[in-house]
């Protein structure tokens, strides 16, 4: 048996001579393809993965479990779409935290939006949330797909630069729902502080931080004695921004140790090794896996600009409420452009707040990495991809929206 | 919408790049990063071209894994001659149609 191992080790590669023509070319394909394609070496990986959970098992006991989470929805897509959590151990479990911007989005921004679109504001939203629906219906619409249905004045774009180009054909005043994480925040930023935007748009920022999120999400495991969480899967593209240090900050506060990931497969199963391989050395801190794209200090350039014109704040979450300095705002000297202002919409504070989750809905804690999709009693049942009814449903990186798509979940069930 | 897709620019003009998803489709999306280059590989996020990538450092990862990978080789315990053959193989399976030496 040993010896078929190494064989089958030492038979492995085509040999092929290398083609030094074009490699530059061929190298720009194949690029992705590496992580995306390289199954001998994603086989390897594997290999490696189970001799180390084999060491811990050792050290920890034979029913010592592993909880690592991940705090970004392409992530979790990655998990599921490519079947990684069938190829780990039983020992390890991977679990997703918050990781959606649409998922979060507060109802009553969405309610705000629909309102604006029926007073003749022309508002532009990203795809996503097209679809994700309020709490309260607004002129008998809940969700600005409804809005638009009964003749509301909405416009779907792919990025914020097209909803520039058209309003500024457009003339009358729009609104743009701006929705998302770190990485979405320079896109409206850098336009701000360039002068970009023109004088018929405001915004309606509905933009939060990861990081905050993330120690709430292992936080409310801790407080309802849930097993903890034995290592962070960071989000790559947003420490593209952030820089890999709010992530190495967080991990020596929790103790947890950290790995950056990028999006590929074999991204997700190099950072579940070298969590592994962390945790065997009682490492705190942050590894970068996902180098090719983030470095320790960020985007330099997207931070500047996003802190010229936006101040962090304490922002509500939907159906979890408000957590310390986790949004950002746009600041007074760029109020000209801030639709909460333009429009004197209601904010809402931490006395005024009300939960905006749906009743029987286990949304907030499929959010939170609490509960799995199919622990909720709606969950394929009357909620699934084409008539969502709670958040996580809606957008293509919501988890219950992944899980339903791509399946899995029945073999998970056991 | 939180989908970062890696693509090629083609032409930069000021806060404006257009880049190559490689569908041969010419898209426009924001510029995020300084001293943006043609031909530079970058991964664009809800039209922001966030990060550049860097090509080196995709192949040291996965060198750096791949050394992992030999070293439990020889903790399995293949002799030093089977350890090289294994790393050549190894190495030719992973950056075969690259070429990378």
């Amino acid at each position: 048996m040993a010896d078929f191992y190494l064989k089958s080790r030492l038979t492995m590669g085509t040999n092929k001579p290398p083609d030094n023509s074009n490699v530059q070319k061929k190298f720009d394909m194949s690029i992705e393809n590496l992580y995306r394609r390289n199954r001998r070496f994603a086989g390897e990986i594997r290999t490696l993965i189970h001799k180390y959970v084999e060491r811990l098992v050792k050290i920890h006991g034979k029913d010592f479990k592993f909880k690592f989470m991940n705090f970004c929805g392409t992530h979790e897509w990655t998990t599921v779409h490519y079947g990684i959590r069938s190829l780990l151990p039983e020992n390890i479990e991977l679990v997703a935290g918050p990781g959606c911007p649409v998922c979060i989005t507060p109802s009553f921004l969405v309610e705000h939006a629909i309102k604006l679109s029926f007073e003749d504001v022309r508002v532009y939203t990203f795809g996503d949330a097209f679809r994700l629906p309020s709490v309260k219906p607004v002129e008998g619409a809940k969700s600005l797909a409804e809005a638009k249905a009964s003749g509301g004045n909405v416009a779907v774009v792919y990025s914020f630069l097209d909803a520039l180009k058209e309003s500024n054909d457009y003339l009358k005043d729009s609104v743009f729902l701006a929705i998302g994480f770190e990485t979405t925040a320079p896109g409206y930023a850098i336009p701000m502080i360039n002068s970009l935007i023109p004088r018929n748009m405001y915004l309606l920022p509905a933009l939060r931080l990861t990081p905050p999120a993330a120690e709430y999400a292992i936080m409310e495991a801790k407080k309802r004695s849930m097993s903890s969480i034995n290592g962070i899967i960071a989000p790559g593209h947003v420490s593209a921004i952030t820089g890999a240090k709010p992530w190495d900050e967080l991990s020596r506060k929790l103790e947890i140790p950290t790995v950056i990931s990028g999006f590929e497969p074999l991204d997700l199963l190099l950072s579940i090794l070298e969590l592994l391989k962390m945790i065997l050395k009682n490492e705190v801190g942050v590894k970068v896996e996902y180098r090719r794209v983030v470095s320790w200090n960020g985007n330099v350039e997207s931070l500047n600009a996003i802190n010229t014109c936006f101040e962090v704040v304490d922002s509500p979450w939907r159906g979890i409420g408000f957590i310390d300095k986790s949004g950002l705002e746009v600041k007074d000297t760029y109020s000209n452009y801030d639709a909460f202002k333009a429009f004197s919409l209601d904010k809402p504070n931490r006395t005024s707040w009300s939960d905006d989750s749906l009743s029987g809905c286990k949304c907030t804690e499929v959010i939170l990495g609490l509960a799995k999709p199919i622990e909720c009693r709606f969950f394929l049942k009357v909620c699934n991809p084409s008539k969502p009814l709670g958040p996580c449903m809606v957008s293509s990186e919501g988890t219950c929206s992944i899980w339903a798509r791509f399946g899995g979940y029945l073999s998970l069930k056991s | 919408m939180c989908w970062g897709v890696p693509a090629k620019v083609l032409k930069v003009e000021g806060f404006k790049a257009y880049v190559d998803f490689g569908g041969g489709v010419k898209r426009e999306a924001l510029v995020a990063v300084s001293d943006l280059k043609d031909g530079d590989y970058v991964i664009v996020h809800a039209g922001i071209v966030i990060s550049k990538v860097d090509r080196e450092e995709a192949l040291k990862v996965l060198e750096a894994y791949m050394d992992m990978a030999v070293q439990q080789a020889r903790e399995d315990g293949l002799n030093e001659e089977e350890v090289k053959q294994y790393y050549k193989a190894l190495k030719s399976e992973v950056f075969g149609d690259i070429g990378y030496e």
